[in-house]
């Protein structure tokens, strides 16, 4: 699905480039705001049902967790949380666009490996049943994909000039790969991660309608 | 006393401090309190803590305090995701004033800095409210209560909060019900908006809504799911009724909140006239379909009479119909003297059921059936009583039946006709395959003769009638016992005799018709009529013959009741055998048993065939195939 925005991104920009001819009657910047919204649409789509598959996963992962580990659970930090994240909606209005894209691209790119080694993870754990290691590669993937939409969102609101060039790149964090022996182990580390994932994707989501309600406020806000 | 309340706070303080080190920190530092805590009681030692429980106990005993109970952390809310609150329920008190206080930790921030609620008051009643300073998203608190008297303190369990998960909004406002019409169909447009508080605007919540509406005197809600719109069209109304709506939200995560206020709003019934007119319009097109009927009967009304109901037939002969006799189709004349069963069925298509009738006076007129082959004749006997008492043994029917049936070869039995335009008989019958045909032709009345071999001769009375399809099966029958001995017997091809026993039940004489191997026959100058009477159970067909008188008979005719039939000849003629000396009972017995070499004794004598009250001749044997012929049905006598 995405590919296919690609296609659409690509082509719209290249009649933007090549030629003057307006797509549509309301002169650029409105057809350009129009494209920006249904891709601030899908991107949030997109991660509504990241968050989705986390919540089940973590879920699952809760069920068969040891009993003596339920006191204190996720103790341990999540290696995402150097991102400064704004944990409230002032804080969140007060930020501006280019910060917050930035934030959600840097915990976006934070996570993809750490995902995949999950998803490996998950995929040699008898234990859970064949949907969670599904779920696990499917949550990977879509990772990805939400990556390169929210990049793409990113691209074309700078190229309206919603926000301005000064996107850095961006520096994702380095995940602590432990590599555990024993299966117990194995299993907190991947609900610790799940924990810290299932949040991670909950701010992305929220930051992402925050955006898209300051871009494109009229439509669904 | 005080140096017990001191010993008393130093171990609640002690507790309180561990306790406090404990939920903060992790497992290992909770077990390093608690084994500090145990150590301290090793270093009191038994004493101390035996000084404790006395003064416990010595304190309740006296004044029935004790330490509070432990309290119950209930749940934490937050209803727009930017502050929430903490509610719990206290134990038991103790007996004491108690203590509750709320402390906290916040993960990420200095493991160790225990926080205690900043607001115990906004929201109520053993509650703990965090405003939007206190309120951080996406970070665990680990939160639990504390309730402390005089006596002691216990801690609650700690519950785990992230702000972004316990969120349950305020229910929505401004619910408008806003009846409409579409094509005729009312709906319900309901609107409503998110609660005041959340902020749905800046994308910070996104809220769906569900809505639900009930008839005022309906029992059960119906719940419609509206999504993330503000507005819902409800289609399935009720006119007339009061409908009640509420709504509630829910966050993408989160909690449903509560219903709303109800609104109500009534459906007017304005729907209902068109509902009448339809009525009306039903009425009006069963009224012209019930005049248009009530015309079409009167015009048509006597047919419809003459056809609903019928006239009512004049009386009628039982079993004979005038009209039927004239039509000449033997099925239906036969089937109405109640003759049934004839002619006879594919399962006897060897036989031909061919019957007698002869008629005593001008008047008579039978009608010769034939069944499926042509006919060699047909009289036609005009008869005032047709009696189809078959079976019953009185002489007092005008169709005489005799079936037969063999199986080899045809025959046909003459019976002499009267010349004196009496009543007379001629019976021939055909059978189709391989059956013999017995023709009885009568011959003169006065004869007495009875034809050349081959033929016998069969009287009928005027009045005797059989039951044609009970002698047919009765003959079907026999010849299927004929056949079966016939192949037993292996004498199939030269079987030419074939049994038909009747009796007549309580009557006088009895006929029977029976075959025999190869009879010699005898001569027959004239011909005489036999009667058949009846058939009897044992399939054998009795016949009666007819004399003129007992003037004639020859004395050893009269009292016999046999006659003997020897043969056919030319396959025309049955001959009926004279003998002498037997006597019919016991032939008649060991011809049923035999079954094939029935013997009838039979007297052979003038046979007269007008008067009834002839003495019958004892039994006739038929030859071969003892079918008799039925082709022609002479004049009564």
């Amino acid at each position: 699905p995405v590919s296919v925005l690609f296609l659409v991104l690509v082509c719209l920009d290249l009649e933007y480039r090549v030629t003057s001819a307006p797509i549509c009657a309301h002169g650029d910047a409105g057809c350009h705001l129009l494209s920006v919204s249904d891709l601030f649409d899908r991107v949030i789509q997109h991660s509504n049902r990241v968050h989705s598959l986390s919540s089940d996963l973590y879920s699952e992962f809760e069920r068969f967790l040891p009993v003596r580990n339920q006191i204190g659970r996720a103790t341990r930090k999540c290696h995402t949380s150097r991102i400064l994240t704004p944990n409230g909606k002032e804080n969140a209005q007060r930020t501006d666009r280019e910060e917050l894209t930035q934030v959600i691209l840097r915990l976006l790119v934070s996570w993809m490996d750490p995902l995949l080694q999950f998803h490996q993870s998950v995929a040699h754990n008898e234990e859970l049943s064949k949907f969670s290691s599904n779920k696990a590669l499917e949550l990977s993937d879509m990772v990805h994909e939400l990556k390169s939409g929210v990049e793409k969102v990113a691209e074309k609101m700078q190229l309206v000039g919603i926000i301005s060039n000064s996107l850095n790149g961006v520096f994702p964090a380095e995940a602590s790969l432990s590599s555990s022996a024993s299966n117990e182990a194995r299993h907190i580390r991947d609900y610790e991660l799940l924990h810290c994932f299932r949040r991670d994707s909950d701010k992305v989501q929220n930051y992402l309608k925050i955006l898209k309600c300051r871009i494109v406020p009229e439509l669904g806000c | 006393m005080s140096f017990l309340f001191i010993g008393c706070w130093w171990f609640t303080k002690d507790s309180l401090v561990s306790f406090s080190k404990a939920f903060s920190s992790k497992p290992s530092v909770l077990e390093k309190s608690l084994k500090r805590a145990e150590r301290m009681k090793e270093a009191c030692g038994a004493k101390c803590v035996l000084f404790l429980l006395f003064v416990q106990t010595w304190l309740v005993e006296n004044t029935g305090h004790t330490s509070p109970g432990k309290p119950v952390l209930l749940r934490c809310r937050s209803p727009e995701k930017e502050t929430f609150a903490c509610w719990w329920q206290p134990g038991s008190d103790g007996g004491l004033s108690t203590n509750y206080s709320l402390y906290y930790t916040m993960e990420g921030s200095l493991e160790d800095a225990v926080h205690e609620c900043p607001d115990y008051k906004t929201a109520g009643l053993n509650s703990c409210y965090f405003n939007k300073t206190y309120t951080s998203l996406w970070i665990t608190y680990t939160i639990s209560v504390v309730a402390q008297n005089a006596l002691g303190s216990k801690s609650s369990d700690p519950m785990f909060v992230d702000v972004a998960y316990i969120v349950q909004p305020h229910k929505p406002e401004n619910i408008s019900a806003e009846l409409r019409t579409q094509d005729q169909k009312p709906y319900l447009m309901v609107k409503w908006e998110p609660p005041h508080k959340a902020d749905t605007k800046s994308g910070w919540i996104t809220l769906h809504y569900e809505i639900r509406l009930k008839a005022e005197k309906g029992a059960e809600w119906e719940s419609h799911y509206a999504g993330q719109q503000k507005q819902f069209n409800v289609f399935s109304l009720h006119p007339g009724e009061v409908y009640l709506v509420q709504v509630r939200c829910k966050p993408d995560h989160g909690f449903w909140s509560e219903w709303s206020a109800t609104t109500y709003i009534e459906i007017p019934d304005y729907f209902r006239p068109r509902d009448t007119s339809v009525w009306i319009l039903i009425a009006v097109l069963s009224v012209c379909i019930f005049l248009i009927l009530a015309w079409t009967v009167a015009i048509k009304c006597n047919s419809i009479k003459s056809y609903l109901l019928p006239p009512v037939p004049g009386p009628k002969i039982i079993g004979f119909d005038t009209q039927l006799l004239k039509s000449g189709k033997s099925e239906d004349l036969l089937n109405a003297l109640g003759c049934q069963g004839f002619p006879p069925t594919s399962d006897c298509e060897d036989l031909l059921v061919e019957f007698l009738e002869v008629d005593d006076g001008d008047e008579q007129k039978l009608v010769m059936n034939e069944g499926e082959d042509d006919l060699e004749g047909r009289v036609k006997s005009s008869g005032n009583e047709v009696d189809n008492d078959s079976g019953r043994g009185s002489c007092d029917s005008h169709t005489l039946l005799l079936e037969v049936s063999n199986s080899s070869t045809k025959t046909y039995a003459q019976v002499g006709s009267n010349s004196n335009n009496k009543g007379s008989v001629k019976l021939s019958r055909k059978c189709s395959t391989n059956g013999k045909l017995l023709r009885f032709e009568t011959a003169g009345e006065k004869t007495n003769t009875w034809p050349t071999a081959n033929s016998s001769f069969l009287l009928a009375r005027q009045s005797s009638c059989y039951n044609i399809s009970k002698i047919h099966r009765e003959a079907c029958s026999l010849g299927n016992k004929a056949d079966m001995h016939g192949n037993t017997s292996s004498a199939h091809k030269s079987k030419e005799y074939r049994e038909l026993h009747s009796t007549v039940s309580g009557d006088q004489k009895t006929w029977f018709a029976d075959e025999k191997h190869d009879t010699p026959l005898l001569p027959f100058k004239s011909a005489e009529y036999v009667e058949v009477q009846r058939l009897n159970q044992q399939s054998m067909l009795i016949l009666k013959p007819k004399t003129e008188g007992h003037k004639s008979v020859p004395p050893e005719f009269i009292g016999q009741e046999y006659t003997k039939v020897s043969g056919v000849v030319s396959d025309r003629v049955l001959l009926l055998l004279r003998d002498t000396g037997a006597q019919g009972s016991s032939d008649t017995q060991e011809g049923e048993n035999q079954a094939v070499h029935p013997s009838l004794q039979c007297q052979v004598g003038k046979m007269v065939g007008t008067i009834p009250a002839s003495p019958a001749l004892e039994g006739m044997q038929l030859a071969a195939s003892g079918y008799v012929d039925t082709a022609a049905l002479l004049q009564s006598f």
